[in-house]
């Protein structure tokens, strides 16, 4: 009865189709390498240690190898199974001049190729609980001197017992008896593999007795092929962090950066060794005991004539080359939840951790890694330096969030939502629902300055009265007040946005139209709930960071929103094509008022309350607001250039107040990030064709002339350009009394 | 008397010059000084000989020949691709326009003209083929004053 019941549990398992779970894998996009890239500002060679490839020095001879000199970066280019096409890795010298690419040879041919595609990198597997990575392989996948060297150290005897190597147990039980407890195993592969499949690790005399039966069984119901290929695939190789390297497919990729396939003699004999103690033998971690484990193995493949003299010498000569041994992976863990549940719908959680689907996603590993660094950094930084603003004793720290997006595409290219994954799990871009304050002005501005939205015609010059008011709103009284609670008369429309002011601003927005602007930010995206009420202009609504990236996206984007995107294409292991999201984009305003306004936002990083970007060394153009709540619950930076845009929030999970602004608090996140990841983006906003550029003075918007030299360059809508001078502006000098509406 | 007559003169010379706290108004009638424009550069002038605009280039037309195949979705890929390395190649917008069209998404094709426009349309070409892609998806003629159709249906 019992063994029939093993019967059973061996043939339902070990006979279905799918026998393991196979992880998916999040893969992130793919980079594009090409002449004028910036190997030291992208980071490449980082990111070949990411991908599993060997710096050998010198020569390349084979996938996954490069090499680094000061005149060229050589690197034979891993094999890659996109979703549209299956790429066979060449060697390429990437020729340098002070870092930069000059031009790109296929070794091969010699011939100048313009671009290479570098493989995306697997962000992280999504496990069950076993938490085993693997690759599944056929025996024809396995070269022939692995499969030998296997055998002749873990089971000469295979093709010739059933399952049980009587001559193995007496052995083992000798030493055994002697040591007085288990020091020596007899198992065949096939024991072991029912060991690793069906059972716990846990030495005893009953496990060793059940799995000699069940070893039976299998010898009885399979055949010697099949049981070696699922041994093969199931075998335990080490551990990567958390999980573990199962089976040999996954171990050639860990140990060696290879395919199995591509596997040398003394690559195989090592993997061989390893079986019986993959830490202890790891050449990551012991290297000379490897090579010892590995010689050993080499000597008896030449002892049994599995290798003859020549291959021997090769063999034993041959220096073992690892990938970079990576300690610190980038996982980016709130990106890979949000990819989750946006593939929830369709492929829920056991799909993910059984299928071994490769999902493709938009992360930038260069900008992730980037990203996780400032978040972790700057808090800290601010925790320390800016102890003096923080509330004293707060039972957690402050959190953060950055989110970048490419505006062309609409593509996440890194999202980090808190501090500490590990201990929240909490994903500040997504899920926290905070006010923006001040980030929302620039959509009151866009309206002002379209005349197809705004019930009054605004440029940049107009004049607006930064006085004080009070008005009935939802039936209690309202007055607006500055962050610094003065007020500054007339000011122009462009000073009023750079400097942030809250009385202008509402003004503006009063005479604008409360509902055009609530039909700006919808048209921009913002889908949280909007009331046409005074206070929306000072954003007082709640919106999560992630509306209010995808929101600023228009600017940069000459007022086309692209649909954000993070998730590329779904593949089964089989390499069918489940899932492909393109980038969806739609005109949502016209060119010129966008322009207009990212104008003015330009402004706010060069003269205005965004001007520490510059102090803190980030140059070239660049638009983009602050925002900082009421009590100052919330500090924002949302900035961009024309290819990059990064939202920058900071603040407590409860709301507590932190006396910073969104330039305290914010900026430094943002700007420490862009400078790493866009430090030499010298590229301007297009200006549209009914715009003109003109100098006027800065004070009171009227052009510039002898009588106020100083000057800014404005953008105006063709026929809109003041025509009057600096001089016959009045702005006052004193306030005017406090207005009621 | 005389003193009284100087010292009533110069009050009402003192009345006519008034001490005021506002700068000078003077009437609106003063010519204003000539506006100095400035003329920004064409979007693809400051990109056109980069390396990211060639290896944008390149992507670009694997995917024309790609669509030439009826490849749609290698095609749509390299389009992205370009798009990716070069957001201000203005012709990958206008092929991956073409690539909706060829997908049965019109709608979708007009987000990416626009796009086009904005980046190549000062080049009469490419003008003239956007013009020609947005009537055959819209049917309507380009306005008057060179201006593009606005879809504002959403």
């Amino acid at each position: 009865m019992y063994l029939k019941r093993l019967d059973v549990l061996v043939t339902e398992k070990l006979g279905q189709h799918r026998k393991w779970n196979l992880p998916s894998r999040v893969f992130s996009d793919a980079e594009y390498v090409y002449p004028g890239f910036d190997i030291r500002v992208r980071r490449l060679v980082e990111k070949l240690d990411r991908l599993g490839y060997r710096n050998t020095g010198a020569d390349i001879a084979t996938p996954g190898d490069y090499a680094l000199t000061q005149e060229h970066l050589d690197v034979y280019l891993h094999d890659f199974e996109y979703p549209q096409e299956n790429f066979k890795g060449f060697p390429v010298r990437f020729e340098l001049l002070r870092n930069v690419i000059e031009r790109i040879e296929d070794i091969t041919t010699h011939t100048t190729i313009e671009l290479v595609r570098l493989e995306p990198e697997v962000i992280a597997p999504i496990f069950d609980e076993r938490m085993e990575d693997r690759t599944i392989i056929t025996l024809q996948d396995v070269p022939p001197k692995l499969l030998e060297a296997i055998i002749l150290i873990e089971d000469e005897r295979f093709f010739r017992h059933h399952g049980v190597d009587p001559i193995g147990i007496l052995r083992a039980a000798a030493a055994n008896l002697v040591a007085m407890r288990i020091v020596q195993g007899g198992s065949t592969l096939t024991q072991q593999l029912v060991k690793n499949y069906f059972l716990s690790p846990r030495k005893s005399f009953l496990r060793k007795a059940n799995e000699a039966l069940m070893a039976l069984v299998i010898e009885l119901r399979f055949s010697k092929a099949e049981i070696l290929q699922a041994y093969l695939n199931e075998i335990y190789l080490g551990q990567r962090g958390a999980s573990s390297v199962s089976g040999v497919s996954e171990a050639a990729k860990f140990y060696f950066a290879k395919n199995v396939g591509q596997l040398s003699v003394a690559e195989s004999a090592l993997l061989a060794g390893m079986i019986k103690s993959p830490n202890a033998y790891s050449p990551f971690l012991h290297l000379e005991r490897a090579r010892e484990r590995r010689d050993v193995v080499l000597a008896r493949m030449k002892e049994e004539e599995l290798l003859d003299d020549k291959e021997y010498a090769v063999a034993i000569a041959e220096p073992i080359i690892t990938p970079k041994h990576v300690v610190r992976v980038v996982t980016a863990p709130y990106f890979i939840d949000f990819v989750k549940q946006e593939l929830a719908a369709f492929y829920p959680q056991e799909v993910l951790e059984s299928e071994g689907l490769r999902i493709f996603t938009t992360l930038d590993m260069t900008a992730q890694r980037a990203a996780e660094d400032v978040i972790t950094s700057e808090l800290l930084r601010m925790e320390t330096d800016l102890a003096y603003l923080l509330p004293k004793n707060h039972p957690e720290g402050i959190q953060g969030c950055l989110l970048a997006l490419q505006p062309s595409t609409g593509f996440i290219r890194a999202m980090v939502g808190g501090r500490e994954y590990a201990k929240s799990q909490f994903n500040r871009c997504i899920q926290a629902n905070r006010q923006p304050g001040s980030t929302f002005k620039p959509f009151v501005y866009l309206t002002a300055l379209d005349p197809e939205r705004s019930r009054k015609a605004f440029t940049a010059s107009s004049l607006l009265d930064d006085v004080s008011f009070t008005m009935e709103s939802g039936g209690e009284e309202w007055s607006p007040k500055n962050y610094d609670e003065e007020e500054h008369g007339k000011v122009t429309l462009r000073t009023a946005l750079e400097k942030s002011y809250n009385i202008a601003t509402a003004r503006l927005a009063l005479d604008v139209g409360l509902e055009e602007i609530v039909t700006t930010a919808r048209d921009a995206g913002i889908t949280s709930p909007l009331t046409p009420v005074p206070a929306v202009a000072l954003g007082a609504f709640e919106v999560s960071p992630l509306e209010m990236a995808v929101a600023y996206t228009i600017f940069p984007n000459g007022g086309v929103r692209a649909e954000p995107i993070a998730v590329r294409q779904v593949v089964t292991k089989e390499g069918q094509l489940l899932e492909r999201e393109e980038i969806r984009m739609k005109r949502r305003f016209d060119p010129e008022p966008i322009f207009l306004t990212t104008h003015l936002l330009k402004g706010v990083i060069d003269r205005g309350t965004g001007q520490s970007v510059r102090a803190r060394g980030f140059d070239g153009p660049a638009a983009g607001k602050t925002g900082t709540t009421s009590n100052y619950r919330d500090a924002w930076f949302v900035g961009f250039t024309p290819e990059l845009l990064t939202l920058t929030w900071v603040g407590y999970d409860d709301n507590a107040e932190m006396k910073a602004s969104g330039a305290t608090a914010a900026i430094p996140l943002w700007t420490a990030f862009m400078k790493d990841v866009a430090p030499e983006s010298d590229r301007d906003f297009p200006s549209p064709r009914h715009v003109v550029l003109i100098k006027v003075d800065p004070a009171t918007g009227g052009l510039s002339d002898s009588s106020c030299p100083n000057f800014i360059v404005e953008a105006f809508l063709e026929g809109t350009e003041p025509d009057y001078s600096c001089e016959s502006v009045s702005l006052g000098t004193r306030p005017a009394s406090q207005e009621l509406f | 008397m005389m003193s009284v007559v100087v010292c009533v003169g110069l009050f009402a010379a003192c009345l006519k010059e008034p001490q005021s706290h506002h700068k000078k108004i003077p009437p609106r009638t003063h010519k204003a000084p000539k506006p100095e424009v400035i003329v920004p550069s064409t979007p693809s002038d400051e990109n056109a000989k980069g390396p990211k605009r060639q290896a944008s280039e390149r992507l670009v037309e694997k995917g024309v020949v790609a669509l030439s195949h009826d490849d749609v979705a290698t095609a749509a890929e390299h389009f992205q691709s370009a798009m990716n390395i070069d957001s201000s190649n203005g012709v990958a917008y206008f092929y991956m326009a073409k690539v909706k069209v060829a997908g049965g998404n019109p709608d979708e094709a007009l987000g990416f003209i626009d796009r086009a426009e904005q980046l190549v349309g000062h080049d009469s070409y490419w003008q003239e083929r956007i013009d020609e892609l947005r009537t055959e998806i819209t049917g309507e003629e380009p306005t008057k004053d060179g201006r593009p159709f606005i879809d504002r249906t959403y």
